[in-house]
């Protein structure tokens, strides 16, 4: 036994050395810091489908991810090895249509804006990247019959595809047999971007041919040095929103800068009618960007002195209906705090990031049809989880479970 | 078995003075690199608040608090790193050839002896594998001594304690050899063995045809890297995202992987029942 001392010492320094490491590994976020979603006011069941994403940043250089939901929080690298082998949360819309339609998600990006689903299909528009070349000439096109499990699938030149720097899919519309892919297609000048065009493109799913083209709208990416003009593109169903922004630069009293989004030009679509219509916006009312339609109210949101602002505009009578002024106690709202929200089930979601680490993140539920809060909470830490001056969290974008 | 332990045992105990020399070196090389950061920080600091007039509070958000970071991520400790991997690859040739080019032709007293020849193979795989892992846990007792010594020469005030996972995670080639998790562990230090099976398959190909087998040897490392990367190529150049899942993909590399290393340890049995030469 003697002799073979330097081999038994190598073999129980390993075991011991690396067991204890990752012993220390699957125990290290127990010290970090937990939440919970604690009710101010209002109905704690507007909450239970909500998850939280964000970061901690401990020191210069360790990151974890980490997620809130009514039950609590899971950190990443607590998770099984089957959901942390891509190295990041997956969004959950993604996993819950790969998990539903595994077969017909293979090779699939999981963005929301290239999916089309009713109780009948699951629609599929996006211009994949050719590998060889670094950029995208084709639309593909699958649909998933739920019923009967059969896949269409086709893919086709994207056309004029040369008169564009880039064509992007914004929305996916499937009406009958054919399928309408909306898309913001970019032109450039001496590498900057000039121009957008918001298309939609019809195609016969039974023949695969392209039935119809429209422009329904452009704009000049021209940018001045009080602000820049934006376009936003929101599909739901047949109906088409295209909002022109001006998004300003201001600048606070003690030299902090933000920006504030005003609409100058909402245009609808509807894609089974081909019809476009134009809005006449209220005069020197800052409106905001589209956020839903529910019926024929047009909902939007704003941000005007630190306060959350929804209103909703009557598309028949093209005037607005209601409107209402929400206090959220955050010392920072910004534009992207807007583009973040989430819409479900009539009820919009509004959790602004917060800006300084120490600041309690607000959750705000607004119940769109009555514009009324249907829930106010906090996102507070759990027991004696403190968080030390090394440790830094940002709540960053909100998702809702089905 | 006994035979086994018995010939395990002799490769290591062959290894362990080159292997106790270099564990030594690195050590000593850490530990100096560590002193030299800390007093280095240290003596700033106290220059710019006892002489420069700057309270601490300016000097650390100026300069932030040192930590084992700042050790870990300096080019002479990457070094040290950089020169175990180093001799552990050198060793994986040598491992073999030592036996051909020592005295008296070992190599002939060991594929004499009466045991299976693939036992040979085995400790030696071992051998490299107890090597790796024998460095990589020597690696965690010394950041546990370095903290010590980062504790003794800077103040608390000046200082940041990180723990182990922390430091392994804030480097940018710590997690390489300490994944941050056990599945992921056994992931890379499979590959690892695999590594080292084909190339020890490559080396018998040279010893079996000498000139020849240099290109048979090169040729067989490539094919099996070649044939194990490729699924996940075909799939990198196909799509745009993936067509199997991560752990489909997990799945079908793992059996690939397993093929590899059963064909590399088939061709090795063979070639060294029937070619080897000594």
């Amino acid at each position: 036994m003697r002799k073979y001392w330097k081999t038994i010492a190598l073999s129980v320094f390993i075991v011991i050395g690396i067991s204890m490491f990752y012993i220390n590994v699957n125990t290290v976020t127990k010290e970090f810091p937990r939440f919970n979603f604690k009710i101010i006011e209002g109905n704690e069941e507007a909450v239970d489908k909500l998850v939280i994403n964000g970061d901690l940043y401990n020191g210069m250089t360790n990151f974890e991810q980490f997620r809130v939901n009514s039950t609590g929080t899971t950190y990443l690298r607590d998770e099984p090895f089957s959901k942390r082998i891509i190295g990041y949360y997956q969004d959950i819309y993604g996993e819950d249509l790969q998990k539903e339609y595994r077969t017909f998600m293979r090779g699939k990006s999981t963005d929301p804006a290239k999916f089309y689903e009713t109780d009948e299909i699951l629609a599929y528009a996006e211009t994949p990247y050719s590998f060889w070349s670094y950029d995208t000439y084709e639309f593909e096109i699958d649909i998933l019959n739920k019923k009967t499990k059969k896949t269409v699938s086709f893919s086709t030149p994207i056309p004029d595809r040369a008169n564009y720097w880039y064509v992007a899919p914004y929305g996916v519309y499937v009406d009958e047999n054919e399928i309408s892919i909306i898309t913001l297609n970019e032109q450039v000048n001496e590498d900057v971007i000039e121009n957008t065009s918001v298309h939609v493109y019809t195609y016969n799913i039974d023949t695969e041919q392209l039935v119809g083209e429209e422009v329904i709208d452009s704009l000049n990416y021209s940018s001045s040095e009080d602000g820049y003009n934006d376009i936003q593109v929101m599909a739901i169903d047949e109906n088409i929103f295209i909002s022109q922004q001006k998004v300003n630069y201001i600048e606070t009293e003690d030299d902090f800068a933000y920006e504030k989004v005003n609409t100058e030009k909402i245009i609808h679509y509807n894609v089974n009618t081909h019809t476009k219509e134009e809005f006449t916006l209220p005069e020197k009312q800052e409106i905001g960007m589209p956020i839903t339609i529910i019926g024929d109210e047009l909902f939007l949101a704003s941000i005007n002195d630190n306060k959350l602002e929804i209103i909703s505009l009557n598309l028949i009578e093209g005037e607005i209906n209601s409107q209402k002024e929400i206090e959220v106690s955050n010392s920072f709202l910004s534009l992207y705090d807007l583009y973040q929200a989430k819409v479900k089930d009539g009820k919009y979601y509004f959790i602004p990031s917060s800006e300084d680490f120490n600041e309690t993140t607000m959750i705000t539920v607004v119940d769109l049809e009555s514009l009324t809060v249907d829930y106010l909470g906090e996102i507070e830490p759990v027991g004696s989880s403190a968080i030390d001056e090394e440790v830094e969290m940002y709540f960053s974008y909100p998702e809702l479970r089905k | 078995m006994k035979n086994f332990f018995k010939l395990l045992n002799f490769e290591l105990n062959r290894f362990s003075k080159l292997y106790f020399v270099l564990l030594s070196s690195i050590g000593i090389i850490q530990i100096i690199i560590t002193v030299l950061k800390a007093r280095a920080y240290l003596t700033r600091a106290n220059n710019a608040v006892l002489k420069g007039g700057m309270t601490q509070h300016e000097f650390i958000e100026m300069y932030s608090k040192f930590s084992m970071i700042d050790v870990i991520h300096s080019i002479l400790f990457a070094g040290t790193l950089a020169i175990g991997i180093a001799a552990i690859l050198f060793y994986i040739f040598f491992i073999w050839y030592r036996d051909w080019f020592a005295k008296n032709t070992f190599v002939y007293r060991l594929l004499t002896l009466p045991t299976s020849r693939m036992n040979l193979f085995f400790t030696k795989v071992i051998t490299i594998m107890m090597s790796v892992l024998g460095l990589v846990t020597f690696q965690l007792m010394m950041l546990n001594i370095e903290k010590t010594i980062v504790k003794w020469i800077i103040p608390k005030v000046y200082r940041e304690d990180l723990r182990i996972v922390d430091m392994v995670s804030a480097s940018e080639y710590l997690p390489i050899i300490l994944p941050q998790g056990i599945a992921e562990f056994f992931i890379a230090y499979g590959l690892g063995l695999g590594f080292v099976v084909i190339v020890f398959t490559a080396i018998l190909f040279e010893r079996s045809f000498r000139l020849k087998g240099i290109i048979f040897g090169l040729l067989y490392a490539f094919i099996s890297i070649t044939i194990f990367i490729l699924p996940i190529t075909i799939q990198l150049l196909m799509y745009e995202n993936l067509y199997l899942y991560p752990m489909e993909l997990l799945f079908v590399q793992a059996v690939t992987w397993a093929v590899i290393v059963a064909a590399s340890l088939l061709v090795s049995r063979y070639l060294l029942k029937n070619k080897v030469t000594v």
